[in-house]
């Protein structure tokens, strides 16, 4: 029964993030912003900002916090950690699917629930799509988690490795070495 | 066997066999009232006669630490971390007690409202601990009302933290020092756990940080704040990547990782300990209560017995926690590096030829629909590299002011990025880089000084100096970063032989000076900042026939200034800046100028080591006084410092100021 929900949670992420897609990027409101500092992106974006100007760098986040619409106590909800995770290591995904690997890049095929074996295809793949899945300077890390998504789909090497299974049962908290039961 | 022995078996496998409905199903009904779980009075009675309050596990849990007058108390703040009120700050054993009877807290109307978590939910590493030292698993006595029996609740909004969590190793991770913000200068601590996956990706596992709960942006409040312990301190979790980001990037910090020893349960036990902490605050001092000092209260929970934080007194630096934890036999497992974005850049860098250098920033730096850089005849591996050093560039000038890119950056990015893609070539890692220094492998950082020399007027003198914090560029650069001196706490005594007079040398509330140094990629600025007292020795105080001669030398002041700084020379060991300075002073050594003066000028340096036991130091500095005391101030120094074995060293120095001269000597210790 849970698993079904984490699924239809899953799905409803890429369902609302094209939606938001369609209206430009920004929608997703699960950034570093966010994962700092709560919901209240406009002022703690500033401050966030402003760490680089060398002022304090104050964390109002901790445990005591209640839910936002992307954390509780800290922990990245499960049915949006690929997207939080794309929105904050944006910049290194990208640049890790242009050289044909690296952890960044390992780490969220993990959480797309793609096999160990199967991370050198998987690599390769994002090198060779690049283009089609980031088709502009507009794409943005939804773009990116969709059209990784979309690849993974339509390669007959990876549509089997890489599981929304195997990342709900990681979710969960189980070994994703374990084969599932069902 | 004997008979009696066969009959004895038997009997006994019969009451084991008997007990074991109640084993398998704690708290539900039984099949008689034998399996009952146990009432509040038979518990309260079993905990005090096994002394539970005294143990050191209970100790732990609720952060009591020995008073002075041989009491206890906690150091847990906020008044939600105790069952028995005010008296559970200070007695163990009511707080045992009071919690005991809270676990038998009849169950809540809604487990999911985290205003109304039920005990047993708030204080899980309590309670899985009384549950273990006072057996409530097993059997318990006959008779006691449902009403009174412990019945485990369900906990359903831990259980979905625990299992986003999902704790099974722990690691301790150090952010080297960040000069460029008060909270990071002198490093940080933080926990990552791992998943229980084994998986083996770091980045997707969670951090435990301590840290203060700032609601200012003001430096001047933070300080003031930070050292009377008036931030409420506070654990956070977060993803690793998170952090990552944080330090990696955006403060080009580079992050070691240290892999403790500790089992499964010990990592568990810490992860709820960390949950309870959430009804309580921990006043946040930034010189002994800081962050690395709450890590070690909760690695003392992990393994209670670990005695980490009773090595400190008062005075916790990050990287000293480091050193003790290192010092526990078995503790670390292995260690890691994670090199900053910045750290990464330099070292892509270094490995280019000239031309390859010149086409990375072509890539950067021409409009983004110039014609790409040519690199005819070059290798695609060697591209690769071009590339890489390049985005490292783009990225870094471009900066983390901003969430959103400029148009700009994101135009070069693409370009670049698509032509790295192009190449089809794999990953170019490069090792993490020899320079950056593990920071255990840096000296300890108490440091004195017993020492001696000679002046021009009033003659020899012995001097003794002790240093609170941190590191100065004569010090053993092993662990620390070779651009920086920062100095907290620093006082130096003299005895004049002449005068047989006792007489304060110098004192440094605050000392320094950050030479980042510039190259073609990096345009950092260096600054400088120093308050403390000194003598004013280019007025002439020590000449025989002064009016100024001993204490009255003396002046309080400050000083701020900027500039640039570079590296050169053989594998770039020698550091220079100059920086620009204002000043300002007062005391009875400008008795001839209203007793102050208020003055502009600069100041150069050159900084730099033959070997790893010898440094040297050459400085000048001018000030031009405005007002006040309006004589100018000529002062120049060449110091240099050889080790001697493990923890000392001896410095030469010889000073002058306007026509005052000295040459001394001293044996630096560090402890």
């Amino acid at each position: 029964m849970r698993k079904l929900t984490l699924l239809f949670a899953l799905v409803g992420v890429l369902f609302t993030a094209k939606a938001a897609n369609a209206q430009g990027y920004g929608m997703a409101g699960c950034g570093l912003g966010a994962l700092l500092f709560g919901n209240d992106n406009t002022v703690m974006m500033q401050i966030l900002a402003s760490t680089t100007n060398n002022i304090l760098f104050p964390q109002t986040f901790p445990i005591t916090s209640g839910t936002s619409n992307c954390t509780a106590g800290g922990v990245v909800k499960a049915e949006r950690e690929q997207a939080a995770f794309a929105e904050v290591n944006f910049q290194d995904l990208k640049r890790n699917m242009a050289s044909g690997g690296g952890e960044f890049l390992a780490s969220f095929s993990t959480l797309l629930g793609c096999e160990d074996s199967a991370k050198p295809v998987f690599f390769k793949m994002t090198q060779d799509k690049l283009e089609s899945i980031l088709p502009s300077t507009k794409s943005g890390p939804i773009d990116l988690v969709v059209g990784v998504k979309t690849q993974i789909k339509s390669d007959a090497r990876l549509k089997n490795a890489c599981t929304d299974e195997r990342a709900i049962a990681r979710a969960e908290g189980k070994p994703m070495k374990v084969a599932l039961s069902h | 066997m004997d008979r009696r022995g066969s009959v004895f078996v038997v009997v006994w496998a019969a009451l084991w066999l008997a007990a074991l409905p109640s084993r398998a199903a704690p708290g539900a009904p039984g099949p008689g009232p034998a399996v009952a779980p146990p009432t509040l009075p038979t518990l309260l009675q079993r905990a005090r006669s096994i002394r539970l309050p005294e143990t050191r596990d209970w100790q732990v849990l609720l952060h009591y630490r020995r008073t002075r007058f041989g009491g206890w108390k906690s150091e847990a703040d906020g008044p939600g971390f105790f069952f028995a009120g005010e008296a559970g700050k200070t007695s163990p054993a009511a707080e045992l007690e009071a919690t005991l009877a809270a676990f038998f807290q009849p169950a809540v109307a809604d487990p999911l409202n985290p205003q109304t978590m039920h005990p047993q939910c708030r204080f899980p590493a309590r309670y899985a601990w009384l549950k273990r030292e006072l057996a409530i698993d097993g059997p318990g006595e006959g008779g006691a009302p449902a009403a009174a029996q412990l019945i485990d609740q369900p906990c359903p909004l831990l259980d979905t933290w625990r299992t986003g969590i999902s704790a099974e190793a722990v690691t301790l991770v150090y952010a080297t020092a960040f000069l460029n913000s008060p909270a990071s200068m002198y490093g940080h601590t933080f926990l990552r756990v791992s998943r229980a996956t084994g998986e083996g990706n770091p980045l997707l596992d969670y951090v435990i940080n301590f840290a203060a709960d700032v609601d200012t942006r003001n430096g001047l409040v933070y300080a003031v704040r930070g050292l009377t312990g008036s931030f409420p301190g506070r654990f956070f979790v977060m993803p690793y990547y998170v952090k990552v980001q944080e330090y990696s990037n955006m403060e080009s910090r580079d992050l070691w990782e240290y892999e403790l020893s500790f089992s499964r349960e010990q990592v568990q036990r810490m992860v709820l300990h960390a949950w309870e902490t959430r009804t309580t605050y921990f006043d946040y001092f930034f010189f002994d209560e800081n962050c690395s000092y709450e890590l070690l209260t909760l690695l003392e929970v992990a393994d209670p017995s670990l005695h980490l934080v009773e090595r400190f007194g008062g005075r916790v630096v990050p990287a000293d926690t480091i050193r003790v934890v290192l010092d526990q036999p078995g503790l670390v497992r292995h260690r890691a590096a994670r090199p900053s974005l910045a750290s990464t850049m330099t070292e892509r860098k270094a490995r280019l030829d000239w031309r390859e250098v010149r086409a990375a920033e072509a890539w950067v730096d021409q409009p983004a629909d110039a014609a790409p850089p040519d690199l005819t005849g070059v290798s695609a591996a060697r591209q690769a590299h071009v590339l890489d050093a390049a985005y490292d560039y783009l990225r870094y000038r471009e900066g983390f002011k901003s969430a959103e890119p400029s148009d700009d950056f994101k135009k070069h990015e693409r370009r670049l990025l698509l032509a790295r893609g192009r190449l089809g070539v794999p990953p170019q890692e490069i090792a993490a880089r020899s320079a950056i220094d593990a920071p255990e492998r840096g000296h300890a950082t108490l440091r004195l000084a017993v020492g001696g020399g000679f002046s021009d007027a009033p003659g020899s003198f012995e001097t003794l100096s002790i240093r609170g914090t941190l590191h100065d560029f004569l010090d053993p650069s092993g662990g620390y970063s070779d651009n920086a001196h920062l100095e907290m706490g620093h006082l130096r005594g003299r005895f004049d032989n002449q005068s047989r007079r006792l007489r304060l040398d110098r004192v440094d509330l605050l000392h320094i000076v950050s030479a980042e140094p510039v190259d073609r990629w990096v345009h950092s600025i260096s600054w400088k900042a120093w308050l403390g007292a000194e003598n004013a020795r280019e007025l002439g105080c020590e000449r025989r026939d002064s009016d100024r001669r001993g204490w009255r030398c003396l002046y309080a002041g400050g000083t701020v200034g900027g500039g640039v700084a570079a590296r050169f020379g053989p594998q770039r060991r020698l550091l220079t800046f100059a920086l620009g300075e204002s000043d300002a002073g007062a005391g009875p050594a400008f008795a001839a100028g209203d007793n102050f003066r208020v003055g502009v000028g600069g100041e150069g340096g050159l900084i730099g080591d033959a070997g790893p036991l010898w440094r040297f130091q050459i400085g000048a500095r001018y000030i031009y006084y405005l007002l006040g005391e309006t004589r100018p101030s000529f002062r120049t120094t060449v110091a240099q410092s050889f080790g001697i074995g493990r923890g000392l060293a001896l410095r030469f120095s010889v000073e002058t100021a306007n026509t005052y001269a000295q040459a001394s000597t001293e044996l630096v210790g560090y402890f």
